[in-house]
């Protein structure tokens, strides 16, 4: 054989890479499969680049990983998909150490002892589920199939569906999601008639404007926007203003043309007030009024009642001055965002998570939907898109029996005992509620899958309560977390470089799409994935569980998806930017994307370039966006009125209550349209909480990884701790300086915490990062910094029922001793 | 011969930090232990500052990348007793870990506060080792160590091309931090090349470096619409 320069050069290279390999990297660990390991050592240090979809957050970033003879060593973003266009978030470099973690568990441990003791010991895979299969069993043979609970976190499309049929055949409505600081898609259901986020379609506007919306560090899908942010930069027609408000100055604020700093809890007000500045101005979109919104002009209803309607309503009781004291915006930064959105349209304006997770948060984010109706932006280019619906007929048959039927009808959440929010939607708090109090029926067992909810919910003590009053929970997870530990059985999970998943569906982005998550290595420890392991459930559960399923693995369905898709033939594999944009223009104009001779030719192509993409479909029109009953985009909002009429008299009269925090007196229809309500504030505790969370620690769950753990707190160089962000005008009311120690207290408790002082952020308020501060989940995470969530008024919004993180209020005291390393 | 510079467009960097962890990544940078990061020990090569400056409005408070500035009259190499510190004629200031005695001569020169020191042996969590990179080699106590501009890649590259007998093509040469930006707000290249995107980028009127005063002519050139 002739050995080239080149194959010299390269050989020359590999081995100084493996001599340092072996110096270094290669001593024999627990958690390295051997296999591995020795081709590592010994292999010729060959380099490979896999691609698959991140798992560190729901946005679905392509990722490549770099591996040295199968050892994955490096992750970058993978250029040709794009949803992230090559671009990842600080996350995704954490995967690695996740991956390698020595605290990952590998066998299934059940609790010993007394529930909650936190011993634990290994049993066999069999026994683990044959156990579990046979509890299980019991439950349907007892015809009490409903008393399973399946609390998920992250799941991708496919396999909410995969859980669902598991769930349904079974017999149980319940399988609800639980996300830290996600946002409702309520609002969007009651002004459009349509449960999901639009997509935002920021390349083709002009302006901007951001309300508690962190949309390029914590938001749906945070490399997205910014990849389309920052191409508009590079442009020279490129997008003319880009405003961002919330309480303090974070990633979207920074790369913002301009930051305005706003109250917690007042982005309503502020929504409502632009809707003033666009009204008095008529610088509203009158056609798109006229035709497609319904409530915006007075009008009579059926039995002769005359409604005041929306103009009106605001133009009476939204005017600057009274915005401005409710914002803490000077009524001028008012008048000049509502004329400037009203002057440079297309204009779009994005709620966000900040604006949501308050009491009145739902009807904030209404208020601020309400603005782009105004603005006449929606299902049109430059606005507000629904992207096409692609049904997927995987699940579309599905063998049930009687008691499945029967059953599917006793939902946990949406009970007459309900009394915390108007539309039952699922809640941690409600769900603990309901668990206690035993209404509408007792659990008899909850699977976790993923996730942190002790960590994560304000109501940790009746969580665990609830967890303890449960006879059988289950959680399946790949690290020993707070949740994990006041469960009765472990199964551990692989990471989510070790799994099979198709993407897909992601919420803000504008055409269809799907991401290929492949092993990059195989599963450790023959670790089965969590639907796998359903599957393997579902068999020991038997009929008509068992019938549903009939592929042996996951990946099956994975494949099975890919081969529907390729079989409508739309689309294409995605490829290198140019290309893409010249199959659009061919796709345009009706031709084939993508031609390959076989499926499987298809799929091996999927699998090398990250997914597949169509570039040629066009969101839904403006006729086809809403599916309320008016057929219209709804100001005045019937499915409330509806839901009000159904209440019983002790839960309406809460409602009734509800009114008069909207301080209007004398005027009607105050809950069914967008309106600002007063949070309930205590005159001890003058400051308001703003629990936040950043780029490398979405939700707490990625604080067992030290690279993140040091980066958390780079911006105020502090590291792997929890800190106090206080506005230097507000620290020197209280006689606080910079690196003070400080007890901030609520009602519920307090925590000690170092000062950080921000000019960039509203006053009479303290702001606090989320994520550290675990009881346990490891020697990198356990003890580090504090959790702020437990000093949170447990709250929840009044019509979603979804937690209110930021609507506690606080004060602070000095601590006296003051230690600049400590 | 080529001459490698960067440029960073802070209208476009969000500050979010994935170049950050990108770096730490890439360069097997280790992680010190908690209190000792507090005391100012905590090793990043690329590093974001938080700037909240006197006299502009709160509100323009900016984040800004950092790392080692490759300057062209690099004050760090003049006071390097052992030369561990040199520039070499592509423009990068090298840093060489066996030859330097820790002496820190050129930490205290380096206007941009831009090197970190090993105080400790690095530890790794025994499993975590397995991710190292392979291709750059751990430091160890006692040694000085800073942004090399990944030039670990430029070897790699180097090779490449000299196979395939041609150029150095543009951005076939980028380091970590470039590679992973969310917002493409970094550029990299030959800057003595007109046709580069990076000569292009430097070009811009939005130009400047960073304290140019002192006249170290560093080869990290920002953009900013902000004075």
């Amino acid at each position: 054989m002739k050995i080239g320069r080149r194959d010299f050069i390269r050989l020359l290279g590999c081995v100084t890479g493996g001599f340092t390999l072996g110096a270094y990297a290669l001593e024999q660990t627990l958690n390295v499969p051997q296999k591995l390991l020795e081709s590592a050592k010994n292999g010729p240090g060959i380099v490979n680049w896999k691609a698959t979809v991140c798992g560190m957050c729901p946005a679905g970033c392509s990722l490549k990983f770099k591996l040295i003879d199968g050892l994955p060593v490096y992750v970058k973003g993978n250029k040709i998909f794009p949803v992230n266009n090559g671009g990842v978030c600080p996350l995704a470099h954490g995967s690695l150490e996740r991956l390698f973690h020595s605290e990952r568990i590998f066998k299934p441990l059940v609790a010993k002892g007394p529930k909650q003791s936190g011993k634990f010991e290994t049993i066999s895979w069999d026994e683990a589920v044959s156990q579990i299969g046979i509890k299980l069993k019991n439950l349907r043979k007892s015809k009490t199939p409903e008393k399973l609970v399946f609390l998920g976190n992250n799941e991708s499309q496919l396999q909410k569906e995969f859980i669902s049929s598991f769930m349904e055949a079974f017999g149980s409505p319940n399988y609800f999601r639980f996300n830290f600081l996600s946002q409702s898609t309520l609002p969007f259901k009651v002004a459009f008639g349509r449960k999901e986020f639009p997509a935002y379609d920021v390349i083709n506007t002009k302006t901007v404007l951001t309300l508690g919306a962190n949309i390029l560090e914590t938001g749906i899908s945070p490399v997205y926007y910014t990849k389309l942010f920052s191409s508009l930069k590079s442009k020279t027609k490129g997008l003319a203003t880009f405003v961002h408000v919330n309480c303090r100055k974070d990633v979207t604020g920074t790369f913002a043309n301009k930051f305005v700093s706003i109250r917690p809890g007042a982005f309503g007000a502020l929504a409502l007030g632009l809707a003033y500045v666009l009204i008095r101005e008529e610088l509203f979109d009158s056609n798109f009024l006229n035709k497609r919104a319904f409530g915006f002009e007075p009008w009579t209803d059926a039995k002769g009642k005359r409604h005041e309607g929306f103009k009106n309503f605001v133009l009476k009781n939204y005017y600057p001055e009274k915005v401005s004291k409710l914002t803490g915006i000077p009524a001028g930064t008012i008048l000049e965002l509502g004329r400037l959105l009203g002057n440079n349209q297309p204009a779009i304006v994005i709620g966000g998570e900040y604006a949501d997770s308050d009491v009145n948060g739902f009807y904030s984010q209404w208020a601020i939907i309400a603005l782009n109706a105004l603005l006449g932006n929606i299902g049109k280019e430059g606005g507000l898109l629904f992207p096409q619906e692609t049904q997927s007929n995987i699940f579309s048959v599905k063998v049930l029996d009687e008691i499945s039927h029967e059953c599917l009808k006793r939902n946990f959440i949406s009970n007459e005992f309900n009394s915390r929010s108007l539309f039952n939607e699922f809640s941690i708090e409600q769900f603990v509620e309901n668990v206690l109090t035993e209404k509408p029926y007792t659990v008899e067992a909850l699977i976790i899958y993923g996730g942190d909810p002790l960590f994560q919910t304000g109501e940790k003590l009746k969580l665990k309560e609830a967890l303890k009053k449960i006879p059988l929970v289950i959680y399946m997870g790949s690290f020993v977390n707070e949740t994990a530990l006041c469960s009765d059985v472990i199964l551990p999970v692989p990471t989510y470089m070790e799994e099979w998943d198709a993407i897909e569906k992601l919420p803000g982005v504008k055409f269809p799409h799907l991401g290929i998550r492949q092993p990059i290595v195989e599963p450790f420890n023959n670790l089965k994935s969590g639907p796998d392991l359903l599957i393997q459930i579902g068999k020991k559960i038997g009929a008509p569980v068992s019938a549903n399923f009939k592929f042996e693995s996951y990946s099956d369905l994975v494949k099975l998806r890919l081969k529907e898709i390729y079989q409508s033939g739309k689309g294409t594999i995605v490829a290198r930017q140019s290309g893409a944009e010249w199959l659009e223009f061919i796709g345009k104009r009706g031709w084939h994307l993508g031609t390959y001779e076989s499926f499987e030719e298809f799929w091996q192509l999927a699998l090398k370039q990250g997914g597949w993409w169509d570039p040629t479909a066009k969101p839904l029109t403006v006729a086809k966006t809403f599916k309320t009953s008016t057929k219209k985009f709804e100001f005045y909002s019937f499915e409330l009125l509806k839901k009000l009429n159904e209440l019983s008299a002790s839960r309406k009269k809460k409602f009734t209550l509800l009114e008069q925090t909207a301080n209007l007196p004398g005027v009607t229809d105050i809950l069914l349209m967008p309106v600002f309500l007063h949070r309930q504030e205590n005159s001890n505790k003058p400051l308001k909480l703003f629990v936040y969370s950043s780029s490398v620690n979405r939700d707490g769950t990625t604080s067992n990884l030290p690279m993140l753990q040091e980066l958390f707190g780079f911006s105020v160089e502090y590291y792997w701790n929890t800190w106090a962000e206080i506005h230097p005008e507000t620290a020197a009311k209280y006689g606080v300086e910079n690196n003070d120690f400080v007890w901030v207290s609520s009602d519920v408790g307090n925590i000690n915490l170092k000062v950080k002082l921000n000019p960039s952020m509203a006053k009479d308020m303290v702001a606090v990062p989320f994520g550290l501060g675990h009881e346990s989940f490891g020697k990198y995470a356990k003890g580090y910094g504090e959790n702020p969530t437990k000093i949170v008024r447990p709250q929840n919004d009044w019509v979603t029922g979804k937690a209110a993180l930021l609507s506690t209020n606080v004060k602070i005291e000095k601590k006296i001793r003051s230690n600049q390393y400590a | 011969m080529p001459k490698w510079a960067m440029v960073i467009d802070l209208d476009k960097c969000t500050g979010c930090g994935a170049c950050m962890s990108a770096c730490k990544l890439e360069n097997n940078i280790s992680i010190v232990k908690p209190e000792q990061a507090n005391k100012g020990r905590v090793m990043f090569w690329m590093n974001i500052m938080q700037e909240y400056e006197d006299g502009i409005p709160a509100e323009n408070s900016r984040r800004t990348p950092k790392l080692c500035f490759q300057c062209d009259k690099p004050p760090c190499t003049k006071v390097c007793p052992v030369h561990a510190t040199y520039l070499n004629p592509e423009g990068l200031v090298g840093q060489v870990y066996h030859r330097c005695i820790g002496c820190r001569y050129c930490m205290a020169a380096c206007p941009y506060t831009a090197k970190v020191f090993n105080w400790y042996e690095p530890e790794w969590d025994s499993s975590m080792k397995e991710c190292l990179n392979p291709h750059v080699s751990l430091r160890m106590k006692g040694v000085v160590e800073k942004c090399s501009f990944c030039a670990h890649r430029l070897i790699r590259v180097k090779e490449n091309a000299a196979a395939e007998d041609r150029e150095i093509r543009d951005e076939e040469f980028v380091p970590a931090c470039m590679e992973n930006c969310p917002a493409d707000a970094i550029y990299f290249g030959d800057i003595s090349n007109k046709n580069t995107k990076v000569y292009k980028a430097a070009s811009n009127h939005r130009a400047f470096r960073m304290m140019e005063e002192l006249g170290t002519e560093p080869k990290v050139i920002y953009l900013s619409q902000r004075e």
